[in-house]
């Protein structure tokens, strides 16, 4: 006769240690965890609702600077150091793991519009990646100041290392990606450089519009995007010295970005409350429009993921959009006292947003506003996924949708996206009522080829 | 006189060019009457100084003959030139022929036919008519003159002057345009203007050229071209009035016109003649250079040629002309493209290079794209680990002294030395193999001996197999029924039906209730004498089938010595059937752990035979005593079977039907619970529907569930119909009484008709008549709530599994009660007065109305009528018949709609599904899913620890995007895409390389 019995080898089952889980043996028979569906879905929607209870974004703020923050950048290798720029003229070189500032430069008189990490040297070399910080300022000059490893930091009373003075105040500065390379812009005007060189290689232009930014690709590292105030984007490659070709929107762009993980996506933050991304193979029409904000949009900055955008606004929200999938922003941050952001950026580890604002403060966020910050455990990881999963999921029911999109904004933003609302309802409204009584059919404006005007190439 | 005009103009300038051209409006859109208007407009103010000599020059035109037509289509060329300014070869022929054109150009009435007989020579062959033109713009700037003065509009004719004068061409055909609409009213003024032809227009012309226009394109010449023929028609336009007798014919013509010029751009003829006119002062230069040979020059170039010849014969000339032919011979080199066109060369470039290189981004990014996670981790490489240190450690020399010494310790054994040794003999380790190999062989073949005689089994064995299965059957069985009281629940529901089943082919015995009514009943109808004999039949059967059951176990009795379970379940069939031997049968007789000389002597004392065996001789060998027992065995069986009366336990049974005969045991079909749980388990709470899809969905539920009734309901109908043809209604639809409140009738209306007949098809019915039965208020509710979870369970599942389950449902095997005509009649009696099925239908249609609320006439009494005493005003009666009728369509498009449109005896409460599942319902396919089952699939997974192995629950919760912390993530690299390049292509190869191995074998 056959005897079953659960049969367990003592190797197994014993723990080497107190801490070890006990092994859990678990019987998967579906029919001892039926309704498998209906449990699920209550979790997803306990998450959901727990995520909301959790959401706490705001990790701190940098606070030092004595005017309104204009510029940031991220270190080329230091996950913890960023600097940042002000409108007096002041630099400020952050510590971020410990929240502190590293050193204070009194770089520039007046603005300092572009600030960009680099290594010291115009030969890329690994070991002095990003001891160099290169500012340009509307003094009409761009300053090279050397930093000290390992800290990175920077003697207040040391002069700059170097010092090219431009024809024109300088509007913003991006450097090459591993290369001796920068480019700046001031006036009508893109011009490349050399840090070893005081006079630029090439200047670019065309039209006549002030170039207010530029960006390189961090990819192809020669294509190279400017935003210009008659409300065109332009395109250099800057190995055949010329333009490739220029896009006119509807309203001017304030800031682009590229997507560092696809090489010929950009966002464009736009004038028009509306952020904009972009194929530049194909300008004819957006590639997708993300419309939640109730001012302008001043800059915008991808994730290094390439799945997230960040943008800071005029209507002193910060709201990060998910880069495919939604059009909808996935988060809308802002604080009683955060006033007009003019500069936000990503971490390098996209888990932390920085945002520069009008009132003196850098603020530091959580790019994913219920995380939990801090060691988590094997388990926790786990659950945690499990959970996001399950939100995945179940995220188009009703329930559940409504819990995760819903966001209290202040009565002013609420307000004006009430407003915006229903001038939007009200222009639907008119199309349809035209279309009804003229007998054709109503003709609703693509949102995503309207917003190009033309495309010069 | 006009020619006259033109050639001294001419004269005067020679080598200008004509200004007209650019006073004239460059309309492109081929209206005559604009353009006439226009040029005319831009002629006025030197017309209005002109206008006296227009008219005395007017009677001079009137003297015109025919003869002088032609020379007027002679110069019609020439003039047209003259005319637009141009200064041209025809210049001689204008100063041979001056008077000619005087007289050709005031033509009136009578060269009207003529002229648009030229007029059509100029559309359809380009020869324009210059005279016409001039003398209709004289006439069309008179009428202008007139019509201003009229309306007092000089000071836009003055700035159109001006904007003329200022050669502004654009300006000058806006104005064109501008005065479309004072055109026709000019129109009207032809009469005043017949006289006031004159030729100041070519005046104008030359005024026009005395101004600062120097150059003409040819763009505008065309224009000209034209405007004058529109200026023309307008002219005919005129003549056509005065003349009558033209009308018709000048109109066709001047349809005609309009039509070719919609039709035909300006011809290229045109510039031809333009062409002409530069021709005569091509070879003016500055320094009188000429170009030489004509033959090569077709474009009349200055070559080295021409420039050597001007040189002087000298010394120092002699080698420069050597050296210049030399470069004679090469192409001249082109002019250097502007700025903004290298620019744009150059950014065509760019971009295309810029294309090229970011499409081939394009697979890589799309990959990364779709991937289902990304992991971001920095791949640092630390100098100071532990790897580097035990890589210095390897190399160093305490290894390689530790080894040494355990060489010659000999501790350590040279593996290298072993092999060598055996690779010197290769006999021996070609014997050891096939040994091996021998050996392996054996073991194989004795496995599978092994395995062939594991196989074979006795019949016993089987037999022993299949009742222990039995066994730990039931005994699971029990358990469960202990565990799962609705599983215990449907085990007594079958032996129920069982049993009734059993007592329903009872029939054969003529005691029961039913035979003794109608054995009672005065005589049998043919009817009931069937049923009787139908009777007669079963019990025949089922006698023959009982005897055939008893003998086998009887025989198993014999057979199983040795198996207990059958065994002891023989002896209960036997206590069961046989009572009265149960003393006997209280010892085992055949149970073995009796000796065999105990047994024999009980089996003896059984018989009634003394248990006395022979302790000695041949009888008391053990053989012999075996055939004894046998043969005992074979007596005692003998014995049981008489024993066995049929009749007996028929009479038994029969007894305890008696008893129970009272009772109306009803079987109640329940569920199984494996099915049950297949149904909770695929039941989704969660489903997309877009609105439509969700009625839609039910609908298709519930119909389809309506359906396979109605179906078979019919199909029984059929049988039925054919088994009884004389019946006439074998229907009867029972519904509740109406006493119940109307809530619980909602909740009942969820139960419908019976059909009597279907019965045993139909479960829900059954329960309906078990209602109508028994009469008890309570048990129907609870069966109407039963009904009701059973609806929920089939909208709530999906389609397919829906249908599964209500086959089985279906198959599931129940009966009729109403068995005999007599009872259908029986009930039919009973509810015949009750009309159930239209107060069921009205409820219906009632529940259809509460949905739609009515509509409320809107008329009153005195508005938009009169009313009063003595008025007959209907109009509020048609107004309500009108909306009642409209209700109705609205009603019944409603009720179509609806679920239970299909089948009438039903209501379905669609509200309140809707309240139930809408929380989990989706209005709209989300973003991203082209179908609802695309979707659909995403929620079938579970993702949880609970229904997945481990191993598949960490793959299936992998995040999208990982970010290990502390991780730098630069962005892409070139060589990412290089090597993502790379990995594409030696795929390919490989693949190639397969084919091209497949193709080779």
């Amino acid at each position: 006769m056959k005897i079953k019995v659960i049969s367990r080898s003592e190797e197994d089952e014993t723990r080497q240690s107190t801490s070890e889980l006990r092994k859990l043996h678990r019987n998967l028979d579906p029919n001892l965890h039926p309704l498998e569906r209906p449990r699920e879905y209550v979790r997803a929607l306990n998450t959901t609702k727990l995520d909301r209870v959790f959401a706490k974004p705001f990790v701190g703020s940098l606070s030092g600077h004595t005017d309104g923050i204009f510029s940031l950048t991220r270190h080329t290798s230091q996950l913890n150091c960023v600097a940042s720029g002000s409108c007096d003229g002041v630099i400020k070189i952050w510590n971020l793991s410990e929240m502190n500032e590293r050193s204070t430069i009194q770089a520039h008189d007046g603005f300092v519009r572009g600030l960009v990490f680099a290594n010291y040297s115009s030969t890329y070399s690994p070991t002095e990646d990003g001891n160099l910080l290169i500012s340009c300022g509307e003094d009409k000059t761009i300053k090279f100041w050397k930093l000290q490893t390992p800290e990175y930091t920077h003697d207040s009373d040391a002069l700059p290392v170097q010092i090219y003075n431009g024809k024109n105040a300088f509007t913003s500065i991006d450097h090459q990606r591993n290369s001796g390379i920068f480019a700046t812009s001031s006036s009508q005007y893109v011009e490349i450089w050399n840090q070893s060189r005081s006079t630029p290689l090439q200047t670019l232009s065309w039209g006549y519009g002030s170039v207010s930014k530029i960006k390189f690709n961090p990819i192809e590292i020669n294509l190279l995007a400017s935003c210009t105030s008659d409300r065109a984007v332009i395109f250099y490659d800057i190995r055949e010295n010329s333009p490739s070709q220029k896009l006119t929107t509807l309203m001017r762009s304030n800031s682009i970005a590229w997507n560092p993980m696809e090489s010929y996506t950009l966002a464009l933050a736009n004038e028009d409350e509306n952020l904009y991304q972009y194929d530049i193979r194909n300008l004819s029409k957006a590639y997708s429009v993300h419309r939640d904000h109730v001012g302008a949009i001043l800059d915008v900055d991808y994730s290094p993921t390439g799945k997230d955008m960040v943008t800071g606004s005029y209507d002193k929200t910060i709201r990060i959009f998910p880069t495919s999938e939604r059009y909808n922003s996935r988060e809308v941050y802002h604080t009683n006292r955060m006033q007009r952001i003019f500069t936000v950026m990503f971490t390098a580890d996209s888990r932390f947003i920085l945002s520069g604002s009008d009132d003196m403060n850098i603020r530091l966020w959580k790019s994913n506003a219920s995380e939990k910050l801090g060691i988590q455990s094997h388990r926790q990881k786990e659950k945690t996924n499990y959970q996001e999963k399950l939100k995945e999921k179940f995220k188009e029911i009703p329930e559940i949708k409504t819990i995760t999109n819903h966001r209290r904004v202040s009565k002013d933003i609420y307000k004006k996206r009430f407003i915006k609302n229903e001038m939007f309802k009200a222009k639907n409204r008119k199309i349809n009522n035209v279309a009804k009584n003229t007998g054709k059919v109503p003709k609703t404006p693509n949102s995503l080829s309207s917003h190009t005007v033309v495309v010069d190439k | 006189m006009k020619n006259d005009r033109d050639n001294s103009n001419v004269k005067k300038n020679n080598v200008k060019s004509s200004p007209t051209i650019k006073k004239t409006p460059t309309t492109s859109n081929n209206k005559k009457n604009n353009v006439g208007v226009a040029t005319k407009d831009n002629k006025r103010p030197f017309k209005s100084n002109n206008n006296n000599k227009n008219r005395k020059n007017y009677k001079k035109h009137d003297d015109i003959d025919d003869k002088e037509m032609e020379n007027e289509k002679k110069f019609r060329y020439l003039n047209q030139d003259a005319y637009d300014g141009k200064i041209s070869p025809f210049d001689k022929d204008g100063y041979k022929l001056p008077k000619n054109f005087e007289d050709e150009e005031i033509d009136e009435d009578d060269a009207f036919n003529a002229e648009d007989e030229e007029e059509y020579s100029y559309y359809f062959n380009k020869n324009n008519k210059n005279t016409h033109k001039a003398s209709n713009q004289k006439k069309k700037s008179n009428k202008k003159d007139d019509y201003d003065d009229f309306e007092g509009q000089e000071d836009d004719d003055e700035y159109m002057d001006i904007s003329e004068l200022l050669d502004d061409d654009k300006s000058s055909i806006s104005h064109s345009t501008q005065y479309d609409d004072d055109e026709e009213e000019e129109v009207d003024d032809i009469e005043y203007e017949q006289d006031d032809e004159d030729e100041d227009d070519i005046q104008m012309d030359g005024d026009g050229d005395d101004d600062d226009q120097e150059e003409e394109e040819k763009e505008d010449d065309n224009d000209i071209f034209k405007e004058e023929s529109f200026d023309e028609d307008e002219d005919d336009d005129d003549e056509s009035e005065s003349d009558e007798e033209n009308d018709s014919k000048a109109r066709d013509q001047l349809l005609s016109i309009i039509k070719g010029l919609e039709k035909k751009p300006i011809n290229k003829q045109n510039n031809k003649k333009l062409e002409d006119v530069t021709e005569l002062f091509g070879n003016e230069s500055q320094y009188n250079i000429q170009p030489t040979s004509q033959q090569d020059n077709m474009d009349n170039l200055i070559d080295i040629d021409d420039l050597l010849n001007i040189m002087p014969e000298g010394d120092g000339f002699d080698l420069l002309k050597d050296q210049l032919k030399g470069i004679k011979d090469k192409p001249s080199i082109s002019t250097p493209m502007t700025k903004s066109e290298s620019s744009q060369i150059q950014r065509k470039i760019t971009l295309e290079q810029v294309n090229k290189i970011l499409t081939q981004w394009a697979p890589y990014i799309k990959q990364q794209r779709e991937q289902p996670s990304m992991l971001f981790e920095n791949r640092v490489k630390l100098n100071n680990s532990t790897a580097r240190i035990s890589d210095n450690f390897s190399g160093g020399s305490l290894n390689d002294e530790i080894q040494k010494s355990l060489e010659d310790s000999g501790a350590f054994i040279d593996s290298q030395k072993d092999e060598s040794g055996t690779a010197n003999n290769a006999l021996e380790d070609k014997l050891r193999l096939r040994e091996i190999i021998k050996l392996r062989n054996l073991m194989y073949y004795k496995e599978q001996r092994d395995k062939r005689k594991k196989k074979i089994k006795s019949k016993k064995y089987h037999k022993i197999l299949k009742k222990q299965k039995e066994k730990d059957l039931k005994k699971k069985e029990d358990e469960l029924m202990a565990l799962d009281p609705e599983y215990a629940k449907h085990k007594q529901a079958m032996a129920e039906e069982q049993r009734i089943r059993e007592r329903m082919t009872l029939r054969h015995k003529n005691q029961s209730k039913f035979m003794k009514n109608v054995m009672k009943g005065s005589g049998m109808n043919t009817e009931q004498r069937q049923s009787i004999s139908e009777q007669n039949v079963i019990a025949n059967e089922l006698l023959i089938k009982r005897m055939n059951e008893f003998k086998k176990q009887n025989g198993d009795e014999s057979s199983s010595d040795d198996s207990d379970s059958s065994e002891t379940e023989s002896t209960k069939n036997v206590d069961n059937r046989t009572p009265m031997n149960e003393d006997l049968l209280d010892i085992d007789v055949n149970d073995r752990s009796l000796s065999d000389q105990d047994r024999i002597k009980l089996k003896l004392s059984k018989l009634g035979k003394t248990p006395n065996l022979p302790d000695k001789g041949i009888n008391a060998m053990k053989f012999m005593q075996k055939s004894l027992e046998k043969d005992l065995d074979r007596q005692l069986k003998e014995r049981e079977g008489q024993s066995d009366d049929f009749d007996q336990l028929e009479k038994a049974q029969q007894e305890k039907d008696q008893q129970e005969k009272n009772k109306i045991q009803i079987h109640r079909p329940i569920k199984q619970l494996s099915k049950n749980q297949n149904i909770s388990k695929t039941s989704t709470p969660i489903s997309v529907q877009t609105p439509n899809d969700f009625d839609s969905n039910i609908n298709n539920i519930s119909k389809k569930a309506q359906k396979k009734q109605v179906e078979e309901v019919e199909e029984d109908q059929e049988e039925q119909e054919n088994e009884d043809v004389e019946e006439d209604n074998p229907w009867i639809e029972v519904k509740k009484n109406k006493k119940t409140s109307k809530k619980e009738k909602r909740k009942q209306s969820n139960q419908f008709l019976i059909s009597m007949n279907n019965i045993d098809k139909l479960n829900q019915h059954q329960k309906e008549i078990q209602e109508i039965v028994n009469g008890d208020g309570k048990q129907k509710q609870q069966q109407s709530e039963k009904v009701k979870r059973k609806f929920e369970e089939t909208t709530t599942g999906n389609d397919n599994e829906d249908d599964g389950s209500a086959k089985k449902k279906n198959k599931f095997h129940s009966m009729s009660l109403i068995t005999s005509d007599r009872q259908k009649q029986l009930l039919l009696d009973a509810f015949a007065k009750d009309n159930i099925e239209e107060e069921f239908t009205e409820e219906k249609h009632h529940e259809l109305e509460e949905e739609l609320p009515e509509e409320q006439a809107k008329f009153i009494p005195g508005w938009g009528s009169w009313a009063g005493e003595g008025i007959n005003d209907n109009r509020q009666q048609n107004e309500i018949k009108r909306l009642n009728q409209k209700r109705q369509i609205k009603l019944k498009e409603m009720a179509k709609k609806r679920q239970d449109y299909e089948n009438s005896r039903v209501i379905i409460n669609e509200s309140s599904q809707k309240e139930a599942i809408g929380k989990y319902v989706l209005n709209n396919l989300p973003h991203n899913f082209n179908s609802k089952e695309q979707y659909e699939s995403t929620l079938s997974i579970a993702h949880g620890r609970d229904f997945n192995t481990r191993m598949a629950f960490e793959q299936l919760v992998q995040p999208k995007v990982t970010v290990r912390t502390g991780t730098y993530i630069q962005p892409l690299t070139q060589k990412d895409k290089n090597q993502f390049i790379q990995k594409k292509k030696d795929e390919k190869q490989a693949k190639l390389k397969k084919l091209n191995d497949l193709k080779n074998k």
